[in-house]
C-alpha cells in the first residue's frame, strides 16, 4: 500500500491534511489498480489476439501452399514440365513468414516484439498470397482485412508497423521492379505513397477505433475497480458484521448459559463449575486456571468455590490474586510480569508461568461478594468489551449469592414465623388476612386456610367494631401501635386477653401494603394481676385495718389511757407500737406501689409554696432528728411556688429527709436547699453520711432495693421508698437524682416545675 | 535483457530471410522468356484467316502454364476494349505426342467463351513456329490489311493481373493504330525446350 505520509511526523498534521493525503493515497490506489487491470485487460487481450494470429498465419500458410499447388502447380516447357517456384516459395516463404510470429505468439504472449512481428507477418503473408494469385485484385484485399484484423490488437502501433510493411514493399518494389507491382516500368517517383495512402485511409479510422476501444478499455477497468472497491467494501463490512455477529453470539450464548446455570442452581457451590465452563475458552482465551471465589461473611475470609485447573497451578497465587481483587474491588489485569511480582514465591515449575491474568469482583450495589478470575496462557485474552460482560455477569452472580442469602434469610425466618407461640397475623389495609402463622392458630383455633381470607374482625366480639376501627386509624396514622391489650374471641366461642403489636410494612414506594399484627396470649398475666389486685385488696383491708386498730390501742396504752404501766411493760409497749407504725408504713409504701404500677396514682395539682412544703416536712420529721442527734438546717430562701399535689410531694420530701436523718450520723446535720433550675426547682437534701457506693447507685431508685440491706433493715426501711419518690416526682414532670461522695455524705434531690402565674 | 536480444536477433534474421525469398520470387515474377522472331506481314503458311475490316489478334498460349492464365485474362480485357473491330485467335499448343486433352484444358474451355476469340489447338507448335513465337503470353496484332502492328505480352509479370503497358500498348496499336513492337517483356512458359535434354518429367 502506498503510504505516502510514512515519513511525517503526525503530531504535525492537522486531521484535515491527514484525511486529504488518505484521500490521495485513495485515488492513487484507486489509479494503480485500474492501471493494472486496464494492463491485464489490454494484455489478455493481446495474447488471445497473438494465438488468434498464430492459427491464421498457419491457415494462410496452408492457403498459401493449396493456392500454389492449384494455381501454379508446375512450370513448363512445352511437353516438359517442372515443380513451379510458387509451389516452393509457398511452402518455404510462408513457413518462413509464419514461423517467428507463431514462436512468438507461444513463447511470448502478450509482449509487443511478438504483435509487431505478427504484423509484420501478416502483411508479408498479404504480399506473397497477391503474388500467388497473380496479383488478382481480390487478393488485394487481403491487405485490408488483415489490417482489420490486426486492429483486433487495439493498438495502433500495430497498424502503424502493418502499414509501414506496405509502403516498404511498395516503395523499394517500385524502385526495384516497378513492374512486378505496377506493372510498368515506367512510374512516377511517389506511385507507391498513392496505394499507401489508401492503407493510410483505412488505418485512420482503424487507429480511431483502437483509440476509442482502448479508452473504452480503461473505462471499463475503472469501472470494474469501482465495484471491486465497493464488493471489498461490502465484503470486509460484512465480514466485520459477520464476525461482530459471532462474537456476539458466542458472548449471548456464554451470558445465556450463565443466566440458564444461575437460574437453575440450588447454590452457588453447584453453579460455579457450568459458569467457569461457560466461561473459559468462549469469553476468555487460552485460559489455563481459573476460579470463582466467595466471601464467607461470617468469617470474612475468601473461600473457592470451584476452579478449573488442567495444569498443576500453585492456588496460593490464584487466592492471593483473589484477595488483590477484593482488595480494589474493581476488575484487574496483570500481565507477566505483575503475576511474577505477585506469585514470586510460588513455584510454575509444572507449569509455565502464565502470560496474562484477570480478576472481576462479584458485585451488589458496591459490595463486593466474591471474585471469578482467569489465568491465560497469552496475552490479551479479554477485549474490552468481554471484561465489561464478566463484569455483568460478576453481578449477575452476585445478584445470584444475594438472592440465596436472601432465601435463606427467609426460610429461616419463615421458620422462626411458623414455629413461634406468639400469634403473628398479616393483614391487607382493608383488614383482610392475609397470612396466619401457626401461633395465631393455636391462639385462636382457626387453622390458617381457614383464616386466610377473612377479616380480622372476626377475632372480635360485636361490642368492639369501634375499637378496631380506631386501632386501624391509629396504625395508618403512626405506622406502629404497641402493646395493644385487647380481649379476643376465640373460634369456640371463649374469650382470650391478647397483648398485640401493630406494625405497617410499606414497599418500596412507601405506600403501605401490608399490617403485621404480633399477638401474645396474656390470659395468665391478667388472672395474675387479678389476684394480685385481690391481694392487695385484703392487705388494704384485711390487714391494714385490723393493724390500725392495734396501733392505735397500743398509742393509746403507751399514753396511759389503761392506766400507768410498769416501765417494762412500757417499753414493751413502746416497741411494738413502733413495730404497728413501721408495719403501717410499708402496707402504705406497698399500696402506693401498687397504685403507681396500676397506674391508679392520682395527683391533685395545686399551687404550692416551697418554703411551706420545706418547712411542713421539717416539721413532721423534728421529733425523729431530736432523736437521732441530728439537726436540720433550712438553707432555702426561695419563696416561689410549684404546681403539684401537696402530699405526694411532702411525701418525697419526708421520704428523702428521713432517709438522710437515718444514715446521718449523730451530732451532724442535714440540709435542706433549693436552687433554680430553669422553668424548675431543685429540692437538695444534703446528709455528712458515708456516701454511697457508685456501683450500687443506679440500682438505689428500684424497688425493695438498699445500699445495703442489713443496715437500712437496722435503720428500719423498707427498701420502696426512693422507688415510689422516683415516680412520684415523673409524674410531677420532673427528675430525681443523686450525688455522693464517698465519707462525706450523699445529696439527693429532685426537680418539679415551678407553678406558672 | 537476453530473450530481447535473442528475439531481436532472431526478427532480423526471421525478416532478412523473408526478404530474400521474396525478392528471389519477384526476381523470377519478373524474370522475361524469350520474344517472339517478328515477321512484319501476316504469314502466308498460316492456316488462320486475316478478318476483313479488322485486326487480327494471335495470341500463342500453353495450356498448362500458370501465367497463361493471366495472359487469358488481358486478352479479354484487350478484347473488352477493343470491341467489335477486333478477331482474336487464341493458339494453344498441343506438343508432339501429347494429347488433344493437354490442349483443351479448363483455360482453353474458358478462352473460347470470350466474345471475339477463338481458341484453337496448336497442332504441334506448327503456327506457333509460322509465327515464330516461343514463349506463351506472346500476343500479336494484324491490322486489317495484314501488318504486324503489335508484337509483345500483355502482362506485367508472371502471371500477374492488372493493368499493364504491353496491353496498353495493343490497345494503342488497335485503336490509334501505331505500330509497338517488343515494347514489353514476355512472362510465360517456352512453348518449345530449346534442347531435347530437359530435366523435368514429362507431362
Amino acid at each position: 500500500m502506498l503510504h505516502i505520509v510514512s515519513g511525517l511526523p503526525s503530531a504535525l498534521m492537522n486531521d484535515s491534511a491527514i484525511a486529504e493525503i488518505h484521500a490521495i493515497n485513495g485515488h492513487a490506489i484507486f489509479d494503480q489498480r485500474v492501471q493494472k487491470l486496464f494492463e491485464y485487460s489490454k494484455t489478455s487481450i493481446y495474447k488471445k489476439v497473438d494465438k488468434l494470429f498464430a492459427i491464421l498465419l498457419f491457415a494462410e500458410w496452408i492457403a498459401c501452399i493449396v493456392t500454389a499447388a492449384i494455381g501454379s502447380p508446375r512450370a513448363w516447357t512445352g511437353a516438359y514440365s517442372h515443380t513451379h517456384i510458387h509451389l516452393y516459395a509457398a511452402i518455404f516463404l510462408g513457413g518462413a513468414v509464419f514461423s517467428l510470429p507463431a514462436i512468438l505468439a507461444f513463447l511470448q504472449p502478450g509482449k509487443p516484439i511478438t504483435r509487431h512481428v505478427v504484423a509484420i507477418g501478416q502483411m508479408l503473408m498479404s504480399a506473397l498470397l497477391i503474388d500467388l494469385s497473380g496479383g488478382r485484385i481480390e487478393t488485394h484485399f487481403h491487405i485490408f482485412g488483415s489490417l482489420a484484423f490486426l486492429a483486433f490488437y487495439f493498438d495502433w502501433r500495430v497498424l502503424v508497423t502493418a502499414s509501414l510493411v506496405v509502403a516498404i514493399d511498395h516503395f523499394v518494389r517500385g524502385f526495384y521492379f516497378p513492374l512486378s507491382i505496377f506493372g510498368t516500368n515506367t512510374v512516377q517517383p511517389f506511385r507507391w505513397l498513392e496505394h499507401t495512402a489508401w492503407v493510410i485511409f483505412q488505418d485512420i479510422f482503424l487507429i480511431y477505433g483502437c483509440v476509442t476501444i482502448t479508452s473504452e478499455l480503461k473505462h471499463r477497468a475503472a469501472r470494474i475497480v469501482e465495484i471491486e472497491t465497493s464488493r471489498e467494501k461490502v465484503e470486509r463490512e460484512v465480514e466485520l458484521r459477520t464476525s461482530e455477529l459471532r462474537d456476539s453470539e458466542k458472548k449471548l450464548s456464554a451470558q445465556h448459559a450463565v443466566a440458564t446455570t444461575l437460574n437453575n442452581s440450588a447454590s452457588i457451590e453447584d453453579a460455579a463449575a457450568p459458569i467457569l465452563k461457560a466461561i473459559n475458552g468462549v469469553l476468555v482465551r487460552d485460559v489455563v486456571y481459573s476460579a470463582l471465589w466467595v466471601i464467607d461473611f461470617t468469617s470474612t475470609e475468601i473461600i473457592c468455590v470451584d476452579k478449573f485447573s488442567p495444569i498443576d497451578f500453585p492456588d496460593a497465587c490464584s487466592k492471593k490474586f483473589a484477595q488483590l481483587v477484593l482488595s480494589k474491588s474493581r476488575a484487574v489485569e496483570l500481565d507477566s510480569e505483575k503475576i511474577n511480582d505477585l506469585c514470586s514465591e510460588y513455584s510454575f515449575k509444572n507449569c509455565s508461568a502464565p502470560l496474562s491474568a484477570y480478576g472481576f469482583p462479584i458485585m451488589v450495589d458496591g459490595i463486593t461478594m466474591g471474585i471469578i478470575q482467569f489465568f491465560c496462557s497469552s496475552e490479551n485474552a479479554i477485549d474490552t468489551e468481554t471484561g465489561a460482560l464478566l463484569l455483568s455477569i460478576g453481578q449477575q452472580i452476585g445478584q445470584f449469592i444475594l438472592h440465596k442469602y436472601a432465601e435463606q434469610e427467609n426460610q429461616r425466618l419463615a421458620h422462626i414465623v411458623r414455629s413461634t407461640v406468639d400469634a403473628i397475623i398479616g393483614m391487607d389495609e382493608d383488614g383482610k388476612i392475609t397470612n396466619w402463622n401457626r401461633g395465631a392458630a393455636r391462639l385462636y383455633g382457626w387453622s390458617n386456610a381457614e383464616a386466610v381470607g377473612k377479616h380480622y374482625s372476626m377475632l372480635m366480639n360485636s361490642n368492639q367494631t369501634a375499637e378496631v376501627k380506631s386501632q386501624f386509624e391509629a396504625v395508618r396514622r403512626d405506622g406502629q401501635l404497641e402493646n395493644q391489650e385487647m380481649m379476643h374471641k376465640r373460634r369456640n366461642g371463649t374469650n382470650v386477653y391478647v397483648s398485640q403489636s401493630w406494625t405497617v410494612i410499606s414497599d418500596r414506594t412507601g405506600k403501605m401494603s401490608e399490617i403485621s399484627v404480633i399477638g401474645r396470649d396474656i390470659s395468665e398475666k391478667k388472672e395474675a394481676e387479678k389476684r394480685v389486685s385481690e391481694f392487695y385488696s385484703i392487705v388494704s383491708h384485711e390487714l391494714r385495718s385490723p393493724l390500725t386498730s392495734i396501733r392505735a390501742s397500743l398509742g393509746l396504752l403507751e399514753a396511759g389511757k389503761g392506766g400507768v404501766l410498769t416501765p417494762r411493760a412500757a417499753q414493751l409497749v413502746k416497741i411494738g407500737r413502733e413495730e404497728a407504725d413501721r408495719l403501717v408504713r410499708l402496707i402504705n409504701d406497698i399500696l402506693d406501689l401498687r397504685k403507681i404500677e396500676a397506674g391508679m396514682l392520682e395527683l391533685k395539682f395545686e399551687k404550692l409554696s416551697v418554703c411551706e412544703l420545706i418547712e411542713t416536712s421539717l416539721a413532721s420529721l423534728k421529733s425523729i432528728a431530736t432523736t437521732s442527734h441530728v439537726e436540720f438546717i433550712n438553707a432555702s430562701t426561695n419563696h416561689e411556688f410549684v404546681n403539684g399535689d401537696r402530699d405526694r410531694l411532702t411525701q418525697v420530701l419526708v421520704n428523702l429527709l428521713s432517709n438522710a436523718v437515718k444514715f446521718s450520723p449523730e451530732d451532724s446535720v442535714v440540709t435542706v436547699s433549693t436552687e433554680a433550675a430553669g422553668n424548675k426547682i431543685r429540692f437538695c437534701i444534703t446528709d455528712r453520711g458515708i456516701g454511697i457506693p457508685e456501683d450500687q447507685m443506679s440500682k438505689l431508685f428500684n424497688s425493695f432495693q438498699q445500699v445495703d440491706s442489713s443496715d437500712s433493715r437496722a435503720k428500719g426501711g423498707t427498701g420502696l421508698g426512693l422507688a415510689i419518690s422516683k415516680t412520684i416526682v415523673e409524674q410531677h414532670g420532673g427528675e430525681i437524682g443523686l450525688t455522693t461522695k464517698s465519707a462525706e455524705g450523699s445529696t439527693f434531690w429532685f426537680e418539679v416545675p415551678l407553678a406558672s402565674d | 535483457m537476453k530473450s530481447r536480444i535473442l528475439i531481436a536477433a532472431a526478427a532480423t534474421i526471421w525478416l532478412s530471410i523473408c526478404a530474400y525469398l521474396t525478392a528471389q520470387l519477384i526476381e523470377f515474377g519478373t524474370r522475361p522468356e524469350q520474344k517472339a522472331r517478328l515477321a512484319s506481314a501476316f504469314p502466308a503458311g498460316s492456316k488462320l484467316k486475316l478478318v476483313p475490316n479488322k485486326f487480327t489478334v494471335v495470341a500463342f498460349l500453353h495450356p498448362r502454364c500458370p501465367c497463361s492464365k493471366a495472359s487469358v485474362g488481358e486478352l479479354e480485357e484487350l478484347m473488352q476494349r477493343c470491341g467489335d473491330n477486333t478477331m482474336a485467335y487464341a493458339l494453344f499448343l498441343k506438343p508432339t505426342g501429347c494429347s488433344e486433352k493437354f490442349a483443351k484444358s479448363e483455360l482453353f474451355e474458358q478462352t473460347s467463351k470470350i466474345k471475339g476469340v477463338h481458341a484453337i489447338v496448336d497442332k504441334d507448335g506448327h503456327e506457333a513456329k509460322i509465327f515464330g513465337s516461343k514463349t506463351s503470353g506472346q500476343l500479336m496484332v494484324y491490322n486489317p490489311e495484314g501488318r504486324l502492328v503489335f508484337s509483345a505480352g500483355i502482362t506485367g509479370s508472371r502471371g500477374h493481373y492488372g493493368d499493364n503497358l504491353g496491353l496498353d500498348a495493343a490497345f494503342q496499336s488497335i485503336s490509334q493504330k501505331s505500330k509497338n513492337f517488343d515494347c514489353t517483356d514476355v512472362y510465360g512458359c517456352p512453348l518449345f525446350a530449346s534442347s531435347d535434354s530437359v530435366s523435368s518429367s514429362r507431362r
